[in-house]
């Protein structure tokens, strides 16, 4: 079994666009985990039968039981995320600004202060309509997207995928470089990184090649919307060939792809032309590249 | 006044729309000294300054603070490795290893080691710089260190530094990370107002309800911006309608201003349809502030 | 000598685990009186933050010389493992805690 990530530098490269065909196109023989949990759109394309869901909690909150508070204060002088203020002569504790650090709990001359598992999201594990298993996950409002949900969503389809041998495990990692990136990659076979010729795209995508050459994973690129600047765009092809990074697809902008999503369909199955083409072949050389 | 502009997801436009309302509102919304200051803390992947060429006026590195073990102090006692709700110290046979990564910076461990073996010292993070564009229009991008995991402490230090010089603008805008988790909440904090951008599409239309949910949950003024007005349906209108959100612009879909955008251009420059809409969305903010 | 391995369950003939971190548990052998000691990782495994760092102080605290796993240690893992100059195995691949042992006498 390969994994595979799929990967951009910023929001609004048309990576879900890209992966989601790639799930349209090989449908049984791949389970899909939708590693982008802060925006995870994968299901509004694919249109998933939730088969079996769970909340998830990750860290600690404090609350405070007021009936026996002694109001000394001490909570608040050591609290250095200010989560904890007086309301209505009351000691309370904003769920959002706490970050579980329990000083507060351990301080409390009278133990009114208890730590609560903290309730950040829900976890999904759903039948796609190509017949495949996706899993996904909201995180709640405010949540930490710490790379555990992240990881849990990972390890869950790769679990999924050794129990149904199929041979991908394809993952939609969030934008960027924080730990929720960093939890999507760790371990990958392959990496493909969607990116457009602009100059906020050049500059993310050298942050991301930058990290996964320090994960050092194997890499290639897909140069969406390559026809909206020509100048930009040889500069992209310029960098990728210096960083020795080949290029699986150069699609063009098309307001197909805005169609396609606005029908509930994959491009794949919108377009029987050229940009099907593309998207076929390129996906084809991924798998030749990962085994 | 403060804004912040916001998405749900990346790619809607919160970029395009920070620079060029921050450009304009410093050309035609100031006069006598008054002056714009466009932020970016969109840490992880700050962009905005790719639009905006000025000097630099001001740099400072950003640190925050985590515990540093001193060895000649430490009596082995194991405390802080088994108080902190972050594993972030790890006592490997005669010595505490710290990841400074997956500290919150909660002084824990170091007020209440009985040696004071565990000083909190200052970390690295990331980067903050400040440019003036021109006599009206300043900016501040902050910039987190590659391999630094946590985006809302440097968010948090850059809004200090902000507040600090907030009487000398007559506008702060900030363009925030994308998504709903802590380091937009950390972003939109204080704001007077939060504009979500999204674009006619199920996307951003599913990516638009988080964020609504988000800004809900905070008690926050908010109002919508569509971008690429135009391409995809009516969904977002609707959706707005029925909620009763305002929506303060519609920016037109163009390829041209993709073309310009990906080339690192101003719009209102070049699109005067865009300009149009530009300062509607500026007179719309008027508005909501004076009556608020 | 002691060799730790990471392990779904307890006993020779279970797999190894291909994560350290988030490993079921760790097995010790220890050469001189021969016994196979296993002990549960449940509680680090499933906490937010800092897995590897919780199973390497565990491990460490075991005071191997050697520790085999299916995966790879994760990077904080690792820097902890190594301080106390372990040697490390990774990539030992999908094969039994029996398996493993014998394929590691040989080298």
């Amino acid at each position: 079994m390969n994994e595979i990530v799929v990967i951009s530098g910023k929001g609004g490269t048309g990576k879900t666009s890209i992966t989601s065909s790639f799930v349209a196109l090989e449908s049984q023989n791949m389970v899909i985990a939708d590693c982008d949990v802060d925006a995870a759109d994968m299901h509004l394309i694919t249109k998933p039968e939730i088969l079996d869901q769970e909340d998830f909690y990750s860290g600690k909150v404090a609350k405070i039981d007021s009936d026996n508070c002694v109001q000394c204060n001490q909570c608040i002088n050591v609290c250095h995320f200010n989560a904890i203020s007086i309301i209505n002569n009351r000691y309370v504790v904003d769920p959002i600004a706490c970050e579980g650090c329990s000083y507060c709990y351990k301080i409390c001359p009278v133990q009114t202060i208890s730590m609560k598992n903290r309730l950040a999201g829900e976890f999904y594990i759903s039948k796609t309509r190509f017949n495949n298993i996706l899993v996904h996950a909201k995180l709640g409002i405010a949540a930490d997207n710490s790379g555990k949900l992240v990881t849990k969503v990972r390890e869950e389809a790769k679990d999924i995928a050794d129990e149904e041998r199929v041979d991908y495990l394809l993952i939609d990692a969030s934008p960027g470089i924080g730990c929720p990136v960093v939890a999507a990659l760790t371990g990958a076979d392959f990496v493909v990184i969607v990116t457009e010729p602009s100059y906020s795209g050049l500059h993310d995508l050298s942050r991301v090649l930058e990290l996964t050459k320090k994960l050092k994973l194997k890499t290639a690129c897909i140069l969406n919307k390559a026809d909206i600047n020509i100048e930009i765009a040889g500069k992209v092809k310029e960098f990728l060939n210096r960083e020795s990074i080949p290029i699986l697809a150069e699609l063009p902008y098309d307001k197909k792809f805005t169609e396609a999503i606005s029908k509930g369909k994959t491009i794949v199955e919108f377009d029987n032309g050229i940009i099907r083409e593309k998207i076929e072949n390129a996906w084809k050389e991924i798998k030749n590249k990962v085994t | 006044m403060q804004v912040a502009i916001a998405s749900g997801k990346g790619g809607t436009g919160k970029t395009t729309l920070s620079v060029n309302l921050s450009y304009y509102l410093a050309r035609e919304f100031t006069r006598d000294g008054q002056k714009v200051l466009l932020a970016d803390l969109d840490v992880e992947e700050p962009n905005s300054g790719i639009f905006l060429n000025g000097d630099v006026t001001h740099k400072e590195i950003k640190y925050r603070l985590v515990p540093k073990w001193d060895e000649s102090l430490c009596t082995l006692c194991k405390r802080c490795a088994n108080i902190c709700q972050y594993n972030a110290l790890a006592f490997i046979g005669i010595s505490v290893v710290i990841f400074p990564e997956l500290c919150h910076s909660c002084y824990l461990c170091s007020d209440f080691c009985p040696e004071n073996a565990l000083p909190m010292v200052r970390h690295r993070m990331g980067e903050l710089i400040k440019y003036k564009i021109n006599d009206s229009f300043d900016f501040v991008e902050s910039r987190l260190d590659i391999g630094v995991e946590q985006a809302t402490p440097l968010i948090k230090e850059s809004k200090k530094f902000i507040e600090k010089s907030k009487n000398q603008y007559k506008t702060i805008i900030l363009d925030s990370p994308p998504g709903t988790s802590c380091p937009v909440i950390e972003a939109v904090k204080d704001v007077d107002l939060v504009i979500l951008v999204t674009e006619p599409t199920p996307f951003g239309l599913y990516d638009l309800k988080l964020a609504v949910d988000t800004m809900r949950e905070l008690n926050k003024k908010f109002a919508v911006v569509i971008n690429k007005y135009g391409i995809g349906n009516n969904d977002i209108d609707n959706y707005c309608k029925d909620n009763d959100i305002q929506i303060i612009g519609k920016i037109p879909h163009m390829q041209t201003a993709a073309s310009l955008y990906s080339g690192g251009k101003i719009l209102i420059d070049k699109i005067p349809e865009i300009q149009k809409e530009i300062s509607t969305i500026a007179n719309n903010l008027q508005n909501i502030i004076i009556k608020s | 000598m002691k060799i730790v391995f990471t392990a779904t369950e307890k006993g020779w003939d279970a797999k190894i685990s291909k994560r350290f971190g988030r490993a079921e548990g760790f097995s010790e052998y220890d050469t001189e009186n021969k016994e196979l000691t296993w002990y549960s990782n449940q509680e680090n495994k499933d906490s937010e933050h800092g897995v590897g760092i919780q199973a390497a102080q565990l491990v460490v605290s075991l005071n191997p010389d050697v520790v085999i796993t299916g995966g790879n240690f994760g990077p904080k893992a690792q820097q902890l493992l190594s301080l106390p100059n372990i040697k490390l195995i990774d990539e030992a691949g999908e094969i039994t805690v029996r398996e493993a042992f014998q394929k590691f006498k040989k080298v």
